[in-house]
């Protein structure tokens, strides 16, 4: 094996670097993600006002029910029409997942307790959910593999 | 005085398309072979003759199943592969602070 001076292995090192970066792409999923947090918010959203005006409960369900469809059927056909996606996204995707579980049972247990503005920080909750996963994808495709 | 970093480079990463490889799937979670093709730009039995190479050595995993009824090759790092390229690298990285 020819032994690499400095300067072929700075070479080295700046090719593995470049080939680890470039080699994954943003993972669809997270769009599955985006859909099931947009229902998680409609269904918070309209359960609380629901509850505080006496309305019937079902439009909250169905339209928020609709989105957590969507996104549920969705994340097969992203994952494999996705391109690699980058190292970690596993673990990010449970933990995102679980978030989103949290999240989840909280508005499908408590909702006949809600105010107004515990339905509308429910949501907010959702929204954050959704902007930490895309986030924290887009990050770990910036900051490559050391 | 220690051993110079070069004698902690492995030997199985010198070759240019296992070290592009080994890059790639450092960077993934996994990749299909027909993708690592396309990216490494290489051919289909060049890239099977290093996969399986580096999955001789305990590098690689190489994942065959299928989708719909397509069938299709599935590359990863194992853990070992992940340890020996953290090493190559870190090697590499001693190279360059010599003088």
């Amino acid at each position: 094996m020819n032994t690499p001076n400095a300067h072929d292995a700075r070479t080295l090192l700046d090719r593995a670097e470049a080939t680890s970066r470039q080699a994954a792409g943003f993972s669809f999923a997270w769009l599955s993600y985006l859909a099931l947090c947009a229902g998680g918010a409609i269904t918070s959203v309209g359960l609380a006002y629901a509850t505080t005006t006496d309305a019937p409960v079902l439009p909250a369900w169905l339209a928020g029910g609709l989105w957590i469809f969507v996104g549920i059927v969705s994340i097969a056909a992203a994952t494999t029409t996705s391109p690699p996606s980058r190292r970690g996204f596993g673990s990010r995707w449970t933990i995102m997942m679980a978030a989103w579980v949290i999240l989840w049972t909280i508005t499908s247990v408590f909702n006949a307790h809600f105010t107004l503005g515990q339905g509308v920080a429910m949501a907010a909750a959702f929204l954050a959910a959704a902007a930490i996963g895309l986030v924290w994808e887009v990050v770990a495709l910036k900051k490559g593999v050391k | 005085m220690g051993d110079h970093p070069r004698t902690q480079l492995n030997p199985a990463f010198t070759n240019p398309l296992r070290f592009s490889l080994m890059a790639t799937l450092a960077g993934v979670t996994e990749i299909t072979f027909q993708d690592a093709r396309d990216y490494l730009q290489t051919t289909d039995p060049t890239l099977s003759k290093h996969s399986s190479a580096l999955e001789g050595m305990g590098l690689v995993n190489v994942k065959k199943g299928f989708v719909g009824k397509r069938p299709q090759t599935r590359l990863s790092l194992t853990k070992e592969g992940q340890a020996a390229w953290r090493d190559h690298l870190a090697a590499l990285r001693s190279i360059t602070e010599i003088p």
